[in-house]
């Protein structure tokens, strides 16, 4: 297919039934608009998830006899562990330092001793913050000859995983109703502006055009269309987050990632919905 | 002389029971015969037919190398461009004028800008409308029209041209003028196919004259 004639028919199309276009390029904006609000949501909810699981942190409590050369070593085997993201030494002087900041007191004046002992203090990496992966990693740290205990909050891991579960299953369901409705919304708003150029499809299919052929400038119109509409809901979403902020200055979005989302969901949505629109005059 | 077109033992019918039944058919290499029957004969069925817009349920259709019982559906674009088709209603675009209109058949098989001008021009002064390349087809009259839709089925060099009433919406001047350019594209080579209810017109031309009614072959 010639170029030319391709921008030609694509430019036709969009302008013989201009209501029709701007009708699809408002029902995609809409649509997109509710899957760039639930993919913020999602996304910004899923990143406050990796930052309270980045803020766990394991610890292995080490035997105080240790030797400073031993006690190197032991954190050098333990970096070199798979899954293990920082390795922090923490003296007996250090964890006294960090009661006496948690709780106010000094142990020593307390008890007239310190008996808290020397520990690794370790962050896993995002991979491995899975409860089953910093159990096995836990259980091998508890077997190196040193470590007396190694503690963590595997309950409060299990928790994330279990609703993380349930939110991504919904999410998913819901951006699949919300995805598919909006392919139907779209492809019978498209469906429209096709009507009106029905007397060509049928005259080019008499003359020989190829289904492909017939095709194309539709889905190229559907995803200027689509293009639009992103940059439509792109800049609404923009605006909504703007209102947002300016009311609660400390709410952080992420949202690079979504406006990209958008704008080629837009295009994907263009493209997909006149193929299904022109589908029943190909036939 | 070599048969173009052969149907055999055709049959189809509408859901409303309407169709044809059992048509044999042969159409010569640059033969020019008549369809001729009453409104509802099945004259528009058997060309649908032989363009594939439907498919025989019984029978099959050859035309040149094609054969309608193996044809593959992505095929069928390529044996269109080898059969020109005239409706009574012209089928033009209304938003593309004359020159347009026939560019727009060589358009869809990739043709060359260069190639699309020097045909559509060949076809446009073929028909007598060479003048009016530019005009829109509302500003022509019934008889231009067709002429503009007979160049268009020309323009990419078809082994035949089905012709559906082509007269049918003309006056007897301009039925004339149609009938004489179809005609001239005969003795050029194409064999013609042209279905009418008119039977006197088609007598006059001395042609060859298949009657259908009821969906049969009666003579």
């Amino acid at each position: 297919m010639k170029l030319w004639y391709l921008l030609r028919e694509t430019f036709s199309n969009l302008t013989k039934a201009r209501f029709s276009s701007l009708l699809s390029i408002v029902t995609m904006a809409i649509s997109l608009l509710m899957i760039g609000v639930f993919a913020v949501v999602a996304l910004n909810g899923w990143q406050l998830i990796q930052h309270i699981k980045n803020k766990i942190e394991m610890e292995a409590f080490i035997e105080d006899t240790l030797a400073p050369n031993q006690i190197y070593e032991l954190k050098q085997k333990i970096s070199k562990m798979e899954g293990v993201m920082a390795v922090a030494f923490i003296s007996k002087e250090e964890a006294r330092e960090q009661f006496q900041r948690q709780f106010g007191e000094d142990v020593f004046t307390i008890l007239g001793e310190n008996p808290l002992p020397c520990s690794f203090r370790l962050r896993v990496q995002p991979l491995f913050q899975k409860p089953r992966r910093v159990k096995i990693l836990a259980q091998k740290i508890q077997a190196l000859p040193g470590v007396t205990e190694v503690v963590y909050r595997y309950e409060l891991l299990i928790l994330i995983e279990k609703y993380l579960k349930i939110a991504l299953g919904i999410a998913l369901l819901l951006g699949l109703i919300v995805g598919v409705g909006a392919i139907l919304l779209i492809a019978n708003t498209i469906q429209l502006s096709i009507y009106s150029k029905r007397d060509a499809i049928e005259i080019m299919k008499l003359v020989g055009a190829t289904p492909s052929f017939i095709r194309r400038p539709f889905l190229l119109a559907g995803a200027f269309q689509g293009l639009v509409a992103g940059g439509v809901a792109t800049g609404i979403l923009n605006l909504l987050l703007f209102v947002i902020r300016y009311f609660v200055p400390e709410i952080q979005f992420f949202i690079q990632q979504v406006l990209l989302l958008l704008i080629v969901t837009g295009i994907m949505l263009g493209i997909i919905g006149s193929r299904l629109a022109i589908r029943r005059y190909l036939k | 002389m070599k048969a173009i077109l052969k149907l055999f033992n055709v049959s189809f019918q509408y859901p409303n029971g309407d169709g044809l039944r059992r048509i044999n058919l042969t159409v010569n290499n640059g033969e020019f015969v008549f369809l001729v029957g009453p409104s509802g004969a099945g004259k528009t069925t058997l060309l649908k037919l032989i363009y594939l817009a439907e498919f025989p349920q019984e029978g099959h259709i050859l035309l040149n190398e094609f054969n309608s019982l193996w044809i593959r559906k992505k095929d069928i674009p390529f044996l269109r461009r080898k059969i020109g088709v005239v409706f009574q209603d012209f089928k033009l675009l209304r938003d593309r004028n004359v020159f347009d209109n026939v560019a727009f058949a060589l358009e869809v098989t990739g043709a060359r800008r260069r190639r699309i001008k020097r045909r559509v021009l060949e076809v446009l002064k073929d028909v007598g409308l060479s003048h009016k390349r530019l005009k829109m087809p509302d500003e022509l009259s019934g008889g231009e029209q067709q002429r503009v839709a007979i160049a268009r089925a020309l323009v990419n060099e078809p082994f035949i041209l089905l012709a559906d009433e082509p007269t049918g919406n003309l006056d007897r001047e301009s039925a004339i003028g149609v009938l004489d350019i179809l005609t001239r594209i005969n003795t050029m080579g194409t064999a013609v196919l042209m279905a009418t209810h008119n039977y006197e017109l088609a007598q006059q031309t001395g042609q060859r004259i298949i009657r259908i009614d009821n969906g049969t072959i009666v003579s």
